[in-house]
């Protein structure tokens, strides 16, 4: 209860309406802690003045009620307290051996310091902490079980023990170490087929300069053309047959070369044949 | 020299010295005032206890810090009263909480002896749970001076040593202290009356 809902159930301004200034007397008083003089003063005072000596009482009262609940408290305290134990350090020695004899105070340990962080948290914090912990904890020991954890029409499934998957080689082809051949056959053979495509590229190179040859000549001296059928077709028509016709479409070379290319034995059906 | 019939300062003394036993005698001597301080201010038996031990055990690491130039029980006093505020301030009592767990768990503890009647046993405990709830419902500063005067028959010049404030702020605080205290227990009164 508050000291506004004190006075508004209490009647407050009878605890408020004290017409002297003497409280620090009244006090002294009280207690029995004045001098000769300030006692015969107040208690003159007293003999005059009603509300002093009212409060005087009351607060007898109180003292007399708080001195009561003391000695009840007292009575059924556990004595001694056997601070023995609490006086022993963390091994057992006696405080005084690890402290008193000590010119500097232990320090706190970063431990000590994190767990008194800890406990002053907010709840919110170390509720927080607790689940981030124990997500981490969850996820370490997955992962050493190696679980598989899988989510489909059947629900949630775990499943542990999951073998590392392994990308296998594919066993038609050897490598070179099994396929029993030497380095230095290989690189004969490379060599050797490298040579080759140089010389059907040369090839191809002079077919390229044929061709353009023939089609610039083309170009120069123009096919006749009878009056004919062929009359009706428009000069456009006309040029972009004559135009057409010779060149083979560039496509169509580079489908060659890669058939050439696919002409080409590969490496491991050489290896295969050597081995 | 005989620690049952040396001053508290000579006993500080030889603990400093090395005597592991003098310390032991500096906390007979003060350990059912010092609880009864905690307790006091804390309102728990638990926390009263916990309390005292750690007045003891700061005591003892800090006996070096002792300069002598104040009693060792107003410098106890002044631990003791530290380590409550700093326990409430902690949140590890919670004041009406923690006294309604007291009521539930150890409100039997008030129990007047057994020749009492039934009702007076009842009168007695309620009136007990009444006066505790009032010393805790007070400001820690309007509390600390109530129990030490109270509890500890301090006098105010050592009470405003212990707290390190002037002598007429003991007697201001020590005034408002018992007058909300008596405006607490005439509200209880007046419910009871009620009943």
């Amino acid at each position: 209860m508050s000291e506004h809902e004190f006075n508004q159930s209490t009647g407050g301004a009878k605890y408020r309406t004290q017409q002297c200034d003497r409280a620090e007397q009244l006090v002294a008083y009280l207690y029995g802690e004045t001098d000769p003089e300030e006692t015969r003063s107040y208690t003159e005072h007293l003999s005059a003045c009603a509300p002093c000596r009212d409060e005087m009482a009351a607060f007898r009262d109180v003292r007399e009620e708080v001195r009561v609940w003391q000695a009840e408290a007292l009575r059924i305290a556990p004595f001694p307290l056997n601070l023995d134990r609490a006086l022993t350090s963390d091994d057992g020695a006696p405080v005084s051996d690890s402290y008193i004899n000590r010119d500097v105070a232990r320090p706190r340990s970063v431990f000590a310091a994190l767990r008194e962080f800890f406990t002053l948290s907010p709840l919110w914090f170390q509720t927080g902490t607790v689940a981030a912990t124990l997500a981490v904890c969850a996820l370490a020991a997955f992962s050493l079980a190696r679980t598989e954890v899988s989510w489909d029409n059947d629900g949630l499934a775990f499943r542990t023990g999951v073998p590392t998957r392994v990308i296998t080689e594919d066993s038609s082809v050897k490598g070179i170490a099994e396929s029993g051949v030497s380095q230095q056959q290989v690189d004969e053979l490379v060599a050797k087929h490298t040579a080759e495509l140089n010389v059907l590229r040369s090839e191809l190179g002079r077919k390229e300069e044929l061709l353009v040859a023939a089609q610039s000549a083309g170009d120069s001296q123009p096919e006749r053309v009878q009056p004919s059928d062929a009359s009706v077709q428009s000069r456009p028509d006309r040029r972009r047959q004559s135009r057409t016709l010779p060149r083979r479409p560039r496509d169509e070379q580079f489908a060659r070369v890669d058939a050439d290319d696919e002409d080409l034995p590969r490496l491991s059906d050489l290896l295969r044949d050597v081995h | 020299m005989k620690t049952a019939t040396a001053s508290d300062e000579q006993i500080v003394e030889l603990a400093l010295a090395g005597d592991a036993d003098a310390f032991g005698e500096i906390v007979r001597r003060w350990e059912r005032r010092i609880f009864a301080l905690t307790f006091g201010m804390l309102g728990s038996f638990e926390d009263a206890r916990d309390a005292t031990q750690e007045t003891f055990i700061a005591a003892y690491r800090n006996l070096r810090g002792f300069r002598g130039e104040a009693k060792v029980s107003s410098w106890l006093h002044r631990i003791a009263i530290n380590q409550c505020i700093s326990r409430q301030r902690r949140g590890r009592v919670r004041r009406e909480s923690s006294l309604d767990d007291e009521t539930e768990k150890g409100g039997a503890r008030f129990i007047t002896p057994a020749h009492a009647s039934p009702a007076r046993t009842a009168e007695r405990g309620e009136r007990a749970e009444a006066v505790r709830r009032a010393v805790n419902a007070l400001q820690p500063e309007l509390r600390e001076v109530i129990v030490l005067k109270e509890f500890e028959d301090m006098t105010f010049q050592e009470i405003a040593d212990a707290l390190d404030v002037p002598l007429s702020t003991v007697k201001s605080r020590l005034y408002t202290a018992l007058k909300q205290l008596r405006m607490r227990l005439e509200v209880h009164g007046m419910e009871v009356a009620r009943k």
